[in-house]
């Protein structure tokens, strides 16, 4: 799921490549920009997530633009999206699929469920019994899906954005942490400034403009720019400051696990790649910080702000 | 909740360098090795002072500047600590609970040995070693306590690092009140619910389905407790297997509780305890309550907060603890920690054995064989069976042994020698009963002590190195014992770094340091005395047997002159009268002097520094006219000799102005008398041979002249063996029938042959020769040298020196004893043999090194240090400013010292280094400083909005650094601090 944690002199990243990588995904931020407005940060986090191979969830309020952002984001890649929207009589099969007996032929034969995508939109996850959700986020794990014993690989560019609404929590299995684990952010859109939302009460209507929006990308150039994002420069400096934040987490009871130090540091790859750097800085990490700690930590929203605040860069 | 913010301070400048001590909470105590220190330290001055003796002066220099070391490194390694203390989870009354720590070494060089602990509790963890920078995750238990508020909680530091010789103590506190919750007891069941405070500020979900007082929906299930029904117990649960659980149903909220404390009916302690039972049940049965305190009250609600409110207001009733309790815990004896508790492993121990049996070696020649076989059984013993013995064992071994030395030993048991016997014994008994580092420690402040015991017998340089280096190997267990780590060479660095440190500050105070100071503790001594080298009186046998020595008995320098040639190199110390046959006596004391004469031409002046030889003669070349001792004048007896005035019990230097010639003086009658009494027991063979030289000369020069041609004639020899002349015939049993003798014989002989002549005789014993050296530009005389003569009385040049030797071996004037013994042949072959030249050049080599040592350090005493001081051009100073001298320089020695124990910890990454010199200078410019946390993109960023003129330099100075420090490409360092030398 993640990159190696050290990069072998000979593979590191030149500045030239990195500029030009982050000209390319700009250019995808921007078209973005144009739907989602106001969102600057939020498109670059999700951009960064997609680009360090991990899985997005958001958490917010309804009608703030989830579902936008994930349709756009998938069409300005040209990947296929699907969304399916979670509720408590949801089973397993009706995510993955399930064989069905085909009277012609008189054998079973495998029918995808809305899993075999290359986007797929989870919407309120939390909805679901926990068997279901767990059946996603194996599918998520190890992408594949196995039917009665067959396996079954999921599409290559595989991204899932699960949304959970976290005000109404009647009736609702919220994610536990284990599961949390394996989403590499977790984000918040927000509500948008009053400038933004001026214009985008003013402007067109976004799903028109969602329709007209042209492939910004194609995978196969993205799939090449995850490819570098995971030789970009990690020096011993940044690894020291990665592990006294790390430290500094457990200190307080259960902190990051090892696995949320990989993805950190991943998010952070894909950050410094963003930003048109071939190496990761310390503030690469604390862009990233909050949103990849934050659902991994117990205790309240602001416990990541205050590691980042308090860890001192060595 | 971070207990101390010491690490700003620590990396920014010198100022912070200089912090001041009163800030800080470390004290560094005493201890009961301290005790021992300050005694061992004493001993070593007193030493000094009453032998006078440089090398043990030397060592308490050195063991004191390694003390006052070890204190400033003991405090600065619990210095180098940052405490940071975890979060506390909740605490039951009674309950012990732990509080996590994190202890980071944030000093420029790593923590070692450290305990820690917290006031109050009896357990403590030891830290072995942080190395620099790291950090250190670990927890440290917490007294159970009443239920209340515990306002802050003390953890102490506590280390004898280095040496064990100081304790260091540091108190950590973390300010974080802690509240101490009532356990949840009492079987009182929960009071009427009040409906008309239902549903009152909870949730809707809580208030909602209003469907009787037990619900009939089943909600899941809960552990079993006192006091619950067994009507709900999940029975078929059990029956699988699992725990007593009680079936839960949403009750509907059939309405509040309220939890009033002034209508229960108990102790307050049990009253905290069952209405925290309370709370707990009605937070598991979901029933919203309210508490009602005495001063307080809280609505009701439910839930994990609400429930922790309740609690905490209940801990609160139980009061802040009081200043008093925490003055009675800082008070309470602290646990027996690491230094009595903990076991030493085995290698170390067998370390230490090995140092003990050197250190034994020390003082071999001043104890008891039985002594040594004791302290061996015991460390053999000790070793073999890897465990202590009980008390019983090593207090058997002590009165034994202590009873054997009191008989062995010839000076009993409270002399010098039985007292050194005793400390070796008591150090074998110790060893058997040994464990832990306190017991260990004790062992090697014994061994130090033996240390300077060994320098007493004899101070050469081998000696002093040897002892050097027992001392030193002591030190380094004392360090190990102070770590839990196996490792030896870490150990084995820092005693190596301690010792180099002190040693230049030992030395300057060795020159420096006021003697004078000392110089009362002298008059205490009663002084060890070892005699060797020429007896005070004569018999036969003995001089031969003295000459069979090898070992130096002084050394003398020529400053003004040439040594005289071999043959006149005789060496006065005794002057015998009293003849009976062979063995002669002193006679009675000369109580008169001579008067005093001037020196003249052809005078020879020499600098003789003798070895101890517990007697009261001085050496000197024929007639002494003028000698000073210890800047005392001392004057020649009648004999012509020089006498000190106590016996010689140490190394001693003294100018001697000496005549080849004598003065002309009369004979009184009572020495004539003296010079011609015989012995009664004469046999008349000898008589009548005293007859025979009498008529053969007309003088008395004649007359000795035919004696001496009488012992050429009849063939006697002169060998170093003769045999064992004895009694009263053993004259005439030398004289006519063996014939064969030392030059005690002939001496003895010759001088009686001639009082029965009728010319006055004495005896004469001393040196005789000596060995040049070229490269010291000394002399030295050798036991071997011994030797004895006789002197007439002639009227015409007063006592003359009449010499049977060189009549009978001439050979022997030109040569050493040993060589003239030897032989010819031997001679020969050693002229011709390199190694036996190259040996003895090495030996006088050594001799001369040897004699250096003695010159510059064991006889540097109180004249000397005033000379060497006059000569560095402070001759004027003596006493207090002196002392204050030496107070400065240790003082210096000790700040510079800090001062490197403070050096800010090295940044390994000089561009880290760089960039932390660029944050400076912004700040002293007037910018905010750089936040911890605050990346260098960042930084740049904030100083050009607050700056903008600088907005685009930094931002590209902070564009390298990154690229450098985080990148790959490290080039241009050199750039880079121009460019921030450059910046205004």
């Amino acid at each position: 799921m993640f990159s190696d944690s050290t990069t072998p002199s000979h593979l590191t990243l030149t500045t030239a490549d990195a500029l030009a990588s982050a000209q390319r995904l700009k250019v995808l931020t921007a078209a973005l920009s144009q739907i989602l407005l106001g969102k600057e940060k939020v498109i670059k986090l999700a951009l960064t997530c997609l680009l360090a191979r991990g899985h997005l969830l958001f958490e917010d309020q309804p009608g703030v633009g989830k579902t936008l952002l994930s349709q756009a984001l998938a069409q300005s890649l040209g990947l296929q999206f699907r969304r399916v929207q979670f509720t408590s009589d949801l089973l397993p099969a009706d995510i993955l699929g399930s064989s069905i007996y085909q009277r012609e032929t008189g054998g079973f034969s495998f029918h995808p469920g809305p899993v075999f995508t290359q986007v797929l939109l989870a919407d309120e996850i939390n909805r679901a019994t926990p068997k279901t959700q767990s059946a996603l986020l194996e599918a998520m794990e190890e992408g594949k899906v196995s039917c009665e014993g067959v396996p079954h690989a999921l599409p290559v560019p595989f991204f899932v954005i699960a949304t959970q609404n976290p005000s109404s929590q009647i009736g609702t299995f919220m994610l536990p942490e284990s599961q949390l684990d394996r989403f590499l952010m977790r984000l918040a859109l927000g509500a948008p400034d009053r400038l933004s939302e001026r214009e985008m009460l003013q402007g067109r209507d976004r799903r028109e403009l969602l329709r007209e929006m042209p492939v910004a990308m194609v995978w196969s150039e993205l799939e090449h720019l995850q490819r570098l994002a995971r030789r970009v420069h990690v020096a011993p400096p940044l690894l020291d400051y990665l592990q006294d934040l790390l430290a500094a987490s457990r200190r307080q009871g259960h902190g990051l696990s090892p696995r949320a130090g990989l993805a950190l540091l991943a998010a952070a790859r894909a950050w410094a790649l963003l930003e048109g750097r071939a190496m990761v800085l310390p503030e690469d990490i604390q862009a990233v910080g909050a949103s990849v700690m934050g659902h991994r930590l117990a205790g309240d929203l602001g416990e990541a702000e205050r590691l980042l605040t308090e860890t001192v860069i060595p | 909740m971070s207990a101390d913010k010491q690490r700003h301070a620590q990396t920014s400048g010198w100022r912070s360098r200089w912090q001041p001590f009163r800030k800080s909470s470390i004290r560094v105590r005493f201890n009961f090795h301290t005790l021992s220190l300050i005694g061992i330290l004493s001993a070593m001055a007193y030493t000094g002072a009453v032998q006078n003796n440089g090398a043990a002066y030397l060592l308490c220099f050195l063991t004191g500047t390694m003390a006052a070391m070890s204190w400033i490194r003991a405090w600065e390694n619990l210095r180098g600590l940052e405490v940071v203390a975890g979060r506390l989870s909740a605490q039951k009354a009674g309950i012990e609970s732990k509080l996590p720590l994190e202890i980071r070494a944030i000093g420029s060089q790593a923590v070692w040995g450290v305990e820690v602990l917290c006031s109050g509790s009896q357990r403590w963890r030891f830290i072995d070693q942080i190395d620099r920078g790291q950090t250190l995750a670990m927890s440290v238990a917490l007294p159970a306590v009443e239920i209340g508020v515990e306002p802050s909680i003390r953890v102490r530091l506590r280390s004898s690092y280095p040496l064990g010789l100081f304790c260091a103590e540091r108190e950590v506190v973390i300010t974080h009140p802690r509240k101490i919750h009532p356990q949840a007891e009492g079987l009182l069941s929960l009071p009427a619910a009040d409906p008309a405070l239902a549903g009152a500020g909870l949730e809707a979900g809580h208030s909602a389905g209003q469907s009787g007082s037990e619900g009939d929906d089943f909600a899941g299930l809960r552990e079993w407790q006192l006091g619950d029904s067994l009507r709900h117990v999940d029975w078929r649960a059990v029956a699988r297997g699992r725990p007593l659980l009680v079936k839960q149903w949403t009750s509907g909220a059939g309405g509040s509780v309220t939890l009033d404390w002034s209508k229960l009916e108990l102790e307050p302690l049990a009253r905290a305890s069952q209405m925290a039972r309370w709370i707990e049940t009605c937070e598991s049965s979901s029933t919203p309550y309210a508490l009602r305190l005495p001063e307080s009250e809280i609505a009701v609600n439910l839930g994990p907060v609400h429930a922790q409110r309740c609690l905490d207001a209940l801990s609160e009733l139980g009061g802040v603890h009081q200043a008093e309790r925490q003055e009675a815990q800082k008070s309470k004896r602290l646990p027996i920690g690491y230094e009595h508790s903990s076991f030493l492993p085995r290698g170390l121990l067998l370390a230490l054995c090995g140092m003990l049996m050197l250190v034994a070696l020390t003082v071999m020649d001043m104890t008891p064989i039985a002594g040594l076989f004791v302290l061996f059984a015991c460390i053999s013993c000790r070793l073999i069976l890897d465990k202590h013995l009980s008390k019983g064992v090593p207090m058997a071994v002590l009165s034994l042994g202590l009873g054997m030395v009191h008989l062995l030993q010839p000076t009993g048991l409270f002399s010098m020698e039985g007292g050194i016997a005793a400390l070796v014994i008591l150090l074998g008994a110790k060893l058997l009963e040994s464990r832990s580092p306190h017991d260990f420690q004790v062992l090697t402040m014994i061994a130090w002590f033996l240390c300077l015991c060994g320098l007493l017998v004899e101070q050469t340089l081998i000696r002093s190195l040897w002892t050097l280096s027992v001392f030193f190997g002591m030190a380094v267990c004392m360090v190990r014992f102070r770590r839990g780590r196996l490792e030896l060479l870490p150990p084995l660095r820092l005693t190596g770094a301690m010792f180099l440190q002190a040693l230049p500050v030992a030395a300057l105070l060795f020159f420096v340091f006021p003697r004078g100071a000392f110089e009362a503790l002298s008059q205490f001594g009663a002084q060890r005395s070892r005699k060797t080298g020429v007896a005070e009186d004569m018999e036969p046998g003995q001089v031969s047997k003295l000459a069979q020595s090898d070992e130096p008995a002084f050394r003398v320098e020529f400053p003004l002159s040439a040594p005289p040639p071999n043959v006149n190199r005789y060496w006065r110390c005794v002057v015998l009268w009293n003849g009976e046959g062979l063995t002669w006596k002193r006679g009675p004391d000369w109580p008169i002097k001579r008067s005093v004469r001037l020196p003249k031409a052809g005078d020879l002046k020499q600098i003789i520094a003798m070895e101890p030889h517990g007697r009261q003669w001085l050496p000197c070349l024929d007639v002494p006219v003028l000698a000073r001792d210890d800047g005392r004048t001392v004057l020649p007896d009648m004999n012509d000799l020089l006498v000190s005035v106590e016996p010689l019990n140490s190394l001693k230097r003294i100018e001697v102005i000496s005549r080849l010639t004598q003065d002309s003086i009369e004979l009184t009658a009572a020495q004539r008398e003296m010079a011609l009494a015989l012995p009664g027991s004469l046999s008349p063979q000898v008589k009548q041979l005293a007859q025979q030289f009498k008529q053969a000369g007309k003088t008395d020069l004649k007359i000795a002249q035919s004696a001496v041609g009488y012992f050429q004639a009849q063939g006697f020899q002169y060998v170093l063996d003769p045999g064992r002349y004895e009694g009263t015939a053993a004259l005439d049993e030398f004289l006519f029938e063996r014939k064969v003798g030392f030059c005690e014989h002939y001496s003895a002989a010759f001088a009686t042959l001639m009082r029965a002549a009728g010319i006055p005789a004495r005896v004469v014993i001393g040196y005789m020769g000596g060995q040049w050296s070229a490269r010291g530009g000394y002399m030295i005389v050798r036991q071997s040298d011994a030797h004895a003569w006789t002197e007439l009385w002639l009227e015409s040049t007063g006592w003359t020196r009449v010499d049977l030797t060189a009549a009978l071996a001439p050979g022997r004037m030109d040569l050493d004893l040993r060589s003239f013994l030897a032989g010819e042949d031997e001679l020969e072959r050693k002229r011709n043999s390199y190694f036996l030249r190259g040996s003895e050049a090495l030996q006088l080599w050594w001799d001369g090194v040897e004699y250096d040592w003695f010159n510059s350090v064991i006889s540097f005493d109180a004249e000397s240090q005033i000379e060497w001081l006059a000569r560095l051009g402070l001759g004027r100073w003596r006493g207090y400013p002196l002392l204050l001298l030496c107070a400065g320089v240790v003082l210096v020695a000790l700040l510079s010292l800090l001062l490197w124990l403070r050096r800010p910890a090295r940044q390994d990454d000089p561009w880290a280094e760089a960039w932390r010199r660029l944050c400076l200078k912004l700040e002293r410019s007037g910018l905010p400083a750089r936040l911890g946390h605050e990346g260098p993109l960042d930084y740049a960023q904030r100083i050009g909005t607050l700056r903008p003129g600088l907005a685009l330099e930094m931002q590209n100075l902070a564009e390298v650094y990154a690229r450098a420090r985080y990148g790959s490409e490290q080039t241009g360092l050199g750039d880079f601090k121009r460019a921030i030398k450059w910046m205004r």
